[in-house]
């Protein structure tokens, strides 16, 4: 999966995944690719309720052990 | 946009109540939804100057760290004046950008809100 930027969220505990990730996106330009990187389980299920609620595309999740990579691509 | 209120009434005695309303407006701010909190009862302290810093309930973010995300985020922070009568606390003693109301203006947040959520 092709990436604009990466956000590592490793470590971080609920709502700083999110909080971060919402000023990350607004870095990006629109149909950008933002790589998320987080191992809080709950990551699983907040980060396709935050692209739904916020409206920016999911392309791809994948897990490697504890870890989720999410693929999220700016929205216009 | 929908607009969410959440209602705090506990203070140092309850760490956990009263971190999870911040973490939870916090949380809105970040998915583009609108976020009014309300201090009232013992919740009022957390908004006096450098009280917040003694509140950190594990493994939550450290409460002052919250409120800053908060507020940078344009969040709004509503205070209830009778509750803070009653602890005395002062107009001058509150942090920046808190807002000190009455039943009325609550009753109006509350009103239009799209939902409350109360702690």
């Amino acid at each position: 999966m092709n990436k604009d930027d990466t956000l590592d969220a490793k470590g971080l505990m609920c709502p700083m995944p999110i909080v971060k990730l919402a000023k990350k996106i607004k870095e990006l330009q629109v149909g950008q690719v933002l790589e998320l990187i987080v191992d809080d389980p709950g990551g699983k299920e907040d980060v396709p309720a935050w692209c739904s609620r916020t409206g920016h595309e999911l392309l791809e999740t994948k897990q490697e052990g504890s870890v989720y990579f999410f693929y999220i691509k700016k929205k216009a | 946009m929908d607009k969410l209120v959440f209602i705090m009434t506990h203070g140092e005695e309850d760490a956990e109540k009263a971190t999870l309303p911040m973490v939870m407006a916090v949380t809105a701010l970040a998915s583009d939804v609108e976020a009014t909190v309300i201090m009232q009862s013992s919740a009022v302290w957390l908004a006096k100057k450098g009280f917040a810093k003694i509140i950190h309930e594990s493994p939550f973010p450290p409460l002052a760290e919250l409120v800053q995300q908060f507020q940078e985020a344009g969040g709004r922070l509503l205070v209830c004046q009778p509750c803070l009568r009653k602890r005395d606390i002062m107009a001058n003693e509150l942090i920046e950008g808190a807002v000190i109301v009455n039943a009325p203006t609550i009753i109006k947040e509350v009103a239009e809100a799209t939902n409350v959520l109360t702690y």
